[in-house]
């Protein structure tokens, strides 16, 4: 078994439920803000990939 | 058959717990657009959505007005929310030239950015999710 998930580096609880900016590979926070406006304002014309970080003690089933 | 590969992505179910205990999951980045707005997001890949789902804190990026969209009403594994429905079109990172059309349904406070499921997703892809080695491998469908 060969594990080929990415692991995002300097994540922590203090992302938790914002909008977070990843590296374009994914493998790191570029920044991250509870708005969305905010967040773009911050990274300017970096190229990331946004996502939302889902809190670390909660289940999920959608 | 050419399939692409994505890796899960991880996060960890205790943040003290460094390197234990992670949750992997299927995330696909695809590149959302409405007119000229375009933007790239991480899409948790959900066999059990009927179709697209997105954070409605992504709208007013996109160009739309959700005064303006029809107001539709989504059941999940723990209840009903309320939303809007609006078509936007988007690509699957390493598929750029296959766009697909689609109503999504955006939802306020949505833990995710965006779910992409059976109506939008799946009719057009091959999806094998390759939990054992947290990969997600996908494939053009022949039409």
């Amino acid at each position: 078994m060969k594990n080929k998930g990415i692991l995002i580096k300097n994540l922590g609880k203090t992302h938790e439920n914002k909008w977070v900016a990843l590296s374009a590979d994914r493998k790191k926070v570029v920044a991250s803000s509870i708005s969305l406006k905010t967040l773009k304002e911050k990274i300017g014309n970096t190229k990331v990939v946004y996502t939302r970080i889902l809190p670390a003690d909660t289940s999920f089933a959608f | 058959m050419d399939w692409k590969e994505y890796g899960y992505v991880g996060n960890l179910r205790n943040w003290r717990d460094v390197g234990e205990s992670v949750i992997y999951r299927p995330y696909i980045t695809i590149y959302i657009h409405n007119g000229n707005e375009r933007i790239p997001v991480d899409a948790l890949v959900d066999s059990g959505s009927d179709g697209m789902v997105i954070h409605a804190g992504l709208a007013k990026d996109l160009g739309i007005d959700p005064s303006k969209c029809p107001h539709k009403s989504l059941g999940g594994a723990t209840g009903l929310k309320d939303g809007f429905t609006c078509t936007v079109s988007y690509e699957v990172e390493g598929f750029p030239k296959d766009t697909i059309k689609t109503k999504a349904i955006f939802i306020p406070g949505l833990p995710v950015a965006c779910l992409i499921g059976q109506e939008d997703f799946f009719e057009r892809f091959i999806v094998q999710f390759e939990k054992r080695n947290n990969v997600l491998k996908v494939s053009k469908a022949q039409k």
